[in-house]
This record gives structure tokens, C-alpha cells and sequence, in this order.
């Protein structure tokens, strides 16, 4: 077992590094531009150690449900890749282009992408939830 | 990498060749630099010769890696740039083509002042005033643009277009499936929002227009100089095509071009009603509110599918660049906006 601080603290230490001591003191706009971009990428690196794998799981349930199969092997990484590209295939196939079987496809494919910006991007996607919301009202 | 004197020197001895005077080139300086191409500003001093005078230029370099695949090589692009002069487009005066400048191909263009950037464009204060009057000129502009007689300059000859048995934005779906096809290759990497996209734009493709016209392809905020009075000129004609009026006046309300700006639709500095209205009376037509809401989705779609190859790129060793990197990342954001605006 390795000592503190973890693989994430670590991570985070370097991007805090980058945002708040390296970043103001260049003065190349495109250098500090980069450095932003790299503390960014850290803290991407960051959230996704910490929800890749319940995300993952509840990702393969709703495929095993939506394709009607049972996917449980140790690598969940494997599975969810398999089974995203049958039903990608289906999607380009027109499988599901209407009905039932569109509704349930795009919900997962939406919840899909917002388990991914939850990762890459929270900020935007509170934005952009919070503006359907309005939308909606 | 190139010694600025080297390059230099290189500049004034084709120069001088060519105006059989004396050639000084002052304050070179590389202002970007890639895999693909590289940009120096420089001051020309032309004396004793034809023609003579001080110049503020800029020079493009193409070098050997492998540029974009939708993407006019340097030649091509400085034709439609003269041609477009020609036709009163504002943009900087495309001076001089050297087809071999150390073994490189290169264009001199004259050097305008002001902002390109997107992000200070929407934010900064002293450009409040230009943001107010933007949105018409840009409308008028790309009117202008697509007023280009094709066929007088020859334009076909030379430019991507859709194949005869294709309308353009079927071209279009057909080209981003066969990309996203590629990416999924070498990823292993399956993206079922952007099949849902796929499906969605073969399922509600547009009827062809009537005539197809000269697009700059990339016309957005990003891409222009601004300055206090509004716009100055149009810049990177690398993705110009011929194809469908709207691809070009729906471009511009991609959301990643709103540069976090995401209320105001029209690039970030308003919503979009000015810029089609200036478009319309420039051009004589009624626009097509559904045309644009699809040429809309479109626009998300090849971005999305662009970011994926810039991704690419770097993962291939083509270009290693931390930005590329991140925008494999960043395409998730385009995903959601696809899915918002194909939603039944």
C-alpha cells in the first residue's frame, strides 16, 4: 500500500500548483492559456477517479436492460464498451429511430453524456440543466 | 526549429528576384506555430524596384504535417482569398504566393489590428460598441460572400463540393459518418449520441436549394478581426466549399462559439434575429427558420466530430498538443447540445 497523499490528492496538489502559483506568472497569454488548460485536464483526471467506477455500474445495468442481456464480467470497462457499440450499431441501423424503444435508447444515451460532463465538466452542464429547466417552466 | 534570420533572409532573396530592388525584412516575429503551419508577422521594406513601399504583413507557412482533412492546402486557400478581395469582402489583402519558400509553401497577407480572440470578444468592455453593430455587419458580409459568382471565377474547378448525387447536407452526413467511423476504428470508441445526430439529419434532411453557393466554412466569432468600429476582416478560409447558404449562417450559433456567453446565441454578443435580418435584406431572401434549426444541428454535429479528430491527432502523434488532447474530452458538451436540440 502506498503512503499519502493518494494518487488524487496528488492531483490535485499539481493542479492547484498550475492554477495558483504557475499560471499567473507567465506572461505569454497562449503559455498561460496551456497551464490553465493543464490544471483543468487535472481535475478532470481528479472527478473521475472518484465517480468513474459507480458510474460505470449504473451505465452497464441500464445497457444489460435496454439490450436485454446480463453483462457482469470483472472488467465493467470491457462491457460497457461492448455493448455501446451494438447499440450504436442499432442507432445507425434505425432501430431506434421511434417508439418505445427511441424514448428508452435516448434517455440512457442523454443520462450517458451527463455522467460524462459531471466528470468533464460540471459547471457547464449545471448551466445548461438549469436553462432546460427554465425552458421547461 | 526555423532561425528567424534564416527565414529572413530566405524572404528578401525571393523578394528581391521578384522586384528586382532592394528587399529589407524587419521585425519578424512568429506570432503561432503548429505542425501543419506556422505564422510570422514581419514589416517588407521594398526600394529601388516594383512595386515599392513599406508593408505590415503577415506570413503563413505551410510545413509537412499533416493538415486537417477537410482543409484547403495554402495555394488553394490564398485563390479563394483573391478571389473573395475581389468581390469587396472585407479581409486582408492577399499579397503574394510563394510556392517554394525554404522548400515550404507561403503567403504574404497584409497585417490588420485588433481582436481575434473569442473569449475577449463577447467580454471585452472597449469593444461594447462593435458587439452593438456586429451582428449586421457580419449578416451583410457573409451576404457578400455568397454573392460570389462561382462560376465567373472558376470556383468549382478547384473547391470541395457535394457530388452529383448528393444533396449538400446528405455530402455532409455522409462525410462526418465515414469520420466517425474512422475515429470508432482507431478508438475502439463508440459515440451513440452522435449516431442519434446521424439519424436524426438523414431523417429530416433538407430538400437541395436552388442555386449552391461559395461558403467560407468557418465563419463564426473566433475568425474575425474586431476592432472599436466593428468588424475589420474575415480570416481562415482553409475550410471554404461550395454548398448550402445555410451552413454558413447556422455555424455561427454553435454553441462552443458562444465562448461561454451561452444566453446570447449569435456568437455570444447577441441573439441572432439582427444578423439574419442584415443577411436577408443584403441577399434579397426569406430565411428558413426550420433550414437553420437543421444546418444548427449540423454545425454541432461537425464540431463534435471535429473535436474527436483534433483528439485524434494528438493521439496519433500527429500533433502532440495538450488542447487537441482536451477537446477529446471537451466533445461531451456538443453531445448534450445535439441531444437538446434534436429532442422530439
Amino acid at each position: 500500500m502506498q503512503d499519502h497523499p493518494t494518487s488524487l490528492e496528488l492531483i490535485n496538489a499539481v493542479a492547484q500548483f498550475l492554477n495558483a502559483e504557475l499560471a499567473p506568472t507567465l506572461s505569454d497569454p497562449r503559455l498561460k492559456f496551456r497551464a490553465l488548460v493543464a490544471a483543468n485536464v487535472l481535475n478532470i483526471v481528479a472527478r473521475e477517479l472518484e465517480l468513474s467506477d459507480a458510474q460505470l455500474r449504473a451505465e452497464r445495468e441500464r445497457l444489460n436492460e435496454l439490450l436485454s442481456e446480463n453483462a457482469s464480467g470483472e472488467n465493467l470497462r470491457a462491457d460497457v464498451e461492448r455493448m455501446t457499440r451494438e447499440l450504436s450499431q442499432k442507432i445507425r441501423a434505425g432501430e431506434a429511430d421511434e417508439g418505445a424503444f427511441h424514448n428508452a435508447v435516448f434517455a440512457h444515451v442523454e443520462q450517458t453524456v451527463i455522467e460524462k460532463l459531471q466528470v468533464t465538466n460540471p459547471k457547464y452542464l449545471a448551466r445548461v440543466l438549469d436553462e432546460t429547466a427554465d425552458n421547461a417552466e | 526549429m526555423l532561425e528567424p534570420e534564416t527565414l529572413g533572409a530566405a524572404i528578401e532573396e525571393k523578394l528581391r528576384a521578384l522586384t528586382r530592388g532592394d528587399v529589407r525584412v524587419e521585425n519578424l516575429k512568429m506570432l503561432a506555430g503548429g505542425a501543419s503551419q506556422e505564422t510570422w508577422a514581419l514589416d517588407l521594406i521594398l526600394e529601388n524596384g516594383a512595386p515599392r513601399g513599406e508593408y505590415q504583413l503577415v506570413l503563413r507557412r505551410q510545413l509537412g504535417g499533416k493538415i486537417h482533412p477537410d482543409a484547403l492546402d495554402l495555394e488553394r486557400e490564398f485563390r479563394v482569398m483573391q478571389v473573395a478581395y475581389a468581390s469587396s469582402v472585407l479581409l486582408p489583402y492577399p499579397q503574394a504566393f510563394l510556392p517554394d519558400l525554404l522548400n515550404r509553401p507561403a503567403a504574404l497577407l497584409h497585417r490588420k489590428r485588433g481582436e481575434t480572440i473569442g473569449r475577449r470578444i463577447v467580454r471585452e468592455p472597449s469593444l461594447k460598441h462593435a458587439r452593438k453593430i456586429l451582428p449586421k455587419q457580419m449578416g451583410e458580409m457573409l451576404a457578400q460572400i455568397h454573392k460570389i459568382e462561382i462560376d465567373k471565377y472558376a470556383m468549382r474547378l478547384f473547391l470541395p463540393q457535394p457530388p452529383i448525387e448528393f444533396s449538400p447536407a446528405r455530402w455532409i452526413v455522409e462525410n462526418l459518418e465515414k469520420n466517425l467511423d474512422v475515429i470508432l476504428q482507431e478508438s475502439h470508441e463508440p459515440h451513440p449520441a452522435l449516431e442519434l445526430g446521424l439519424r436524426w439529419l438523414r431523417n429530416n434532411e433538407p430538400p437541395a436549394p436552388k442555386d449552391l453557393v461559395l461558403l467560407h466554412g468557418d465563419y463564426r466569432i473566433g475568425n474575425v478581426i474586431v476592432d472599436e468600429t466593428g468588424l475589420v476582416s474575415v480570416l481562415d478560409w482553409e475550410f471554404a466549399h461550395i454548398g448550402d447558404a445555410y451552413e454558413d449562417l447556422a455555424w455561427s450559433l454553435v454553441r462552443d462559439w458562444q465562448f461561454g456567453n451561452d444566453h446570447l446565441r449569435f456568437g455570444g454578443i447577441a441573439q441572432p434575429d439582427e444578423f439574419f435580418a442584415a443577411y436577408e435584406n443584403a441577399m434579397g431572401v426569406k430565411l428558413n427558420h426550420d433550414a437553420v434549426r437543421y444546418w444548427e444541428v449540423m454545425g454541432n454535429m461537425r464540431w463534435a466530430i471535429g473535436m474527436l479528430n483534433q483528439a485524434q491527432r494528438h493521439l496519433r502523434g500527429e500533433e502532440a498538443n495538450l488542447e487537441f488532447a482536451s477537446l477529446g474530452r471537451r466533445c461531451a458538451e456538443v453531445e448534450l447540445e445535439v441531444m437538446r436540440l434534436i429532442r422530439a
